[in-house]
This record gives structure tokens, C-alpha cells and sequence, in this order.
């Protein structure tokens, strides 16, 4: 009775509203300003993920990292620093150059899907980024180790994105990216490259993204600094 | 019609020219595109105790900086300040 009253456009705000105020940051920025903490938060085809870290000053962030691994169950948890290795600021772009690392352990369920084993895990992987006011770039690459048969396995992904209008300092700003992911180790094929397109916004300390992979799956991410 | 053009442009200039007047301290910084990003010249020179008020305009690539009365801020702090929020300083108007 009461959502009678209200008109789609009044649900889809509050429905942004409240995915923001439950949510909140996941971007563009593995390293927040000096004296700060960042709460990322990531749902996608693969997994959910949390991650606190924070930054002592513009180089560096230390930071928790928990992750749950839908196919396998498998449950991540690790020590993540990020460190900035370069920046490039020009009169109307920036560019940064990422390095990431995380150490920690990982508890995958047995082929007879009863025990538990808590196994070393490990990742690097090296970021780059370019963005002007209209359009953003991405490119990361990473190699991980896991203490098991299949030891190392790397994957990389490219996001490309566009402001389709530029709002001033404060207001919301929207991006619409599209996102390529690939997997090679991937067991299932329909998961070794995945297209993501998805929508970007954000305000003040707050971002979040949300949008749909080639395999239909949710994606959805959100970053809140304090 | 000429003179309605003449007109505007006379209002858009000095409006503008306001605009920039408005401000103590004008700081031309470069990589200053991302919103987001940008959020931390607030944090950072917020915490100066000569620092009234501060602006971001990102189309300009300019931060402004009002200061307290009685105050001053010196040009080698704001170059520190510019560095630790994460850009390179271009020019400051003072």
C-alpha cells in the first residue's frame, strides 16, 4: 500500500540510498590520503570481499583483506600492502603505477568436501592507471601462489571508462566503464574472460559500481574513506 | 545582436574575473582530474591552522585557499601540502 504511493524513480533513489548507506567504496585508489582509513567492499561472479587498510601517507596502505571463493568455498584472509611506485600528474590527466601485495592463508574444502585445509596464499600484482576528466584506463596483472598442485596461476584485467558529463567538485559523478577480466586457469571457460559493464558513481568519501558480467552475474563495489 | 554578444561577454568576463578575485591564495596545481581523488586537498590542508576555507575547482585545475585573519601561510608550506595531498604544483597567485 504504501509503495503505491511512491513513483519507480522514488524506489530506484532509495534503493541507491540504502545500497550506498550499507555498503559504501571500492575505486580507484588502492591508497587513500596520508592519516586515513578506506573500507572496500567487492561482490562479483567470483567472490565477496572485504578489505580495511589503512594509509599512513600517500605511498602506502596496510591493509585486511577477507575474501569468500564461491565454487570452491574457499575463505581468504590476508595482510595487503599497496604502494604507490609512480605518478604522473600533467595539466589535464593523471597516471599511477601500483604495486600490491598480499600474504595470508587460505582454507579450501577437500576433494571428499568434509576437511578443511588452511594452505599459504599469496599475490602480487602491478597497476596502472590513466584518467582525465573524461575518460579513465586501466590495466592490472597479477600472479598468485597458493601452497598446493597447481601452485602459481596469473590473470589480468582492462577497464576503459567515460564520464558522460563532467559535474563539478562535490556533486555526483558518474562513469560508465566496461571491464575485460581474464582467467586462463579458470576451470570453467565461460569464466576464463568475463565483459563486465558496469556503472560508477560517486560523492564526497563514498563511491560504489554496479553493473552485469557476460555470465549475467551482479557485480557490485563500494569504497567509503574516513 | 552585436551588442548583446559584447554585452554577455562583458557580464561572463567580470563575473569570472570575481570568481577568481575570491580567494586569498590561488594554487594552480596539474593531475588535479579525479573528485574522488581530489577530496584529499581537503583533508590535507585542513588541517592547517591558517586555512579559513578551501575550494577545488577541477575544470581549472586550481585550489583556492581563504586564511584566517591574522594569519599567513608560507609558499614552501603549500608546496608541501599540494605533494602530500598527491600533486604537483604548477603556480600560486597570491
Amino acid at each position: 500500500m504504501i509503495l503505491k504511493n511512491f513513483s519507480s524513480i522514488n524506489l530506484i533513489i532509495i534503493y541507491f540510498i540504502l545500497l550506498c548507506v550499507i555498503t559504501s567504496n571500492v575505486c580507484s585508489r588502492p591508497i587513500s590520503y596520508p592519516n586515513s582509513w578506506t573500507l572496500m567492499q567487492k561482490y562479483n561472479w567470483e567472490k565477496a570481499q572485504l578489505h580495511v587498510h589503512y594509509s599512513p601517507n600517500i605511498k602506502n596502505s596496510l591493509g585486511i583483506l577477507s575474501a569468500f571463493y564461491y565454487n570452491d568455498k574457499a575463505i581468504l584472509h590476508a595482510f595487503q600492502w599497496n604502494y604507490l611506485i609512480l605518478r604522473n600528474n600533467q595539466k589535464r590527466a593523471q597516471s599511477n603505477l601500483y604495486s600490491k601485495l598480499h600474504l595470508g592463508g587460505i582454507e579450501r574444502k577437500t576433494i571428499h568436501n568434509d576437511l578443511k585445509k588452511n594452505r599459504f596464499h599469496g599475490s602480487y600484482s602491478l597497476s596502472y592507471d590513466w584518467e582525465t576528466r573524461r575518460h579513465f584506463f586501466l590495466f592490472a596483472s597479477a600472479l598468485d601462489y597458493e601452497d598446493s598442485s597447481e601452485r602459481f596461476s596469473y590473470h589480468q584485467k582492462v577497464r576503459v571508462g567515460i564520464a558522460p558529463y563532467l559535474a563539478p567538485y562535490g556533486k555526483i559523478h558518474t562513469w560508465i566503464m566496461l571491464q575485460l577480466e581474464h582467467k586462463p586457469k579458470e576451470l570453467l571457460s565461460e569464466n576464463q574472460l568475463i565483459i563486465a559493464s558496469f556503472v560508477r558513481f560517486f560523492k564526497g568519501d563514498l563511491l560504489c559500481e554496479i553493473g552485469v558480467d557476460s555470465n549475467n552475474k551482479i557485480l557490485f563495489n563500494s569504497i567509503i574513506r574516513f | 545582436m552585436k551588442n548583446l554578444i559584447h554585452i554577455l561577454i562583458f557580464i561572463f568576463t567580470s563575473i569570472h574575473t570575481n570568481a577568481a578575485g575570491l580567494y586569498d591564495i590561488k594554487i594552480h596545481v596539474k593531475g588535479l582530474v579525479c573528485d574522488f581523488c581530489a577530496r584529499s586537498v581537503e583533508k590535507t590542508f585542513g588541517k592547517n591552522k591558517a586555512i579559513e576555507s578551501i575550494a577545488v575547482d577541477l575544470e581549472n585545475g586550481i585550489i583556492g585557499l581563504n586564511l584566517k585573519e591574522n594569519t599567513g601561510i608560507t609558499e614552501e608550506e603549500i608546496a608541501n601540502l599540494v605533494k602530500s595531498s598527491g600533486y604537483a604544483i604548477e603556480s600560486i597567485e597570491k
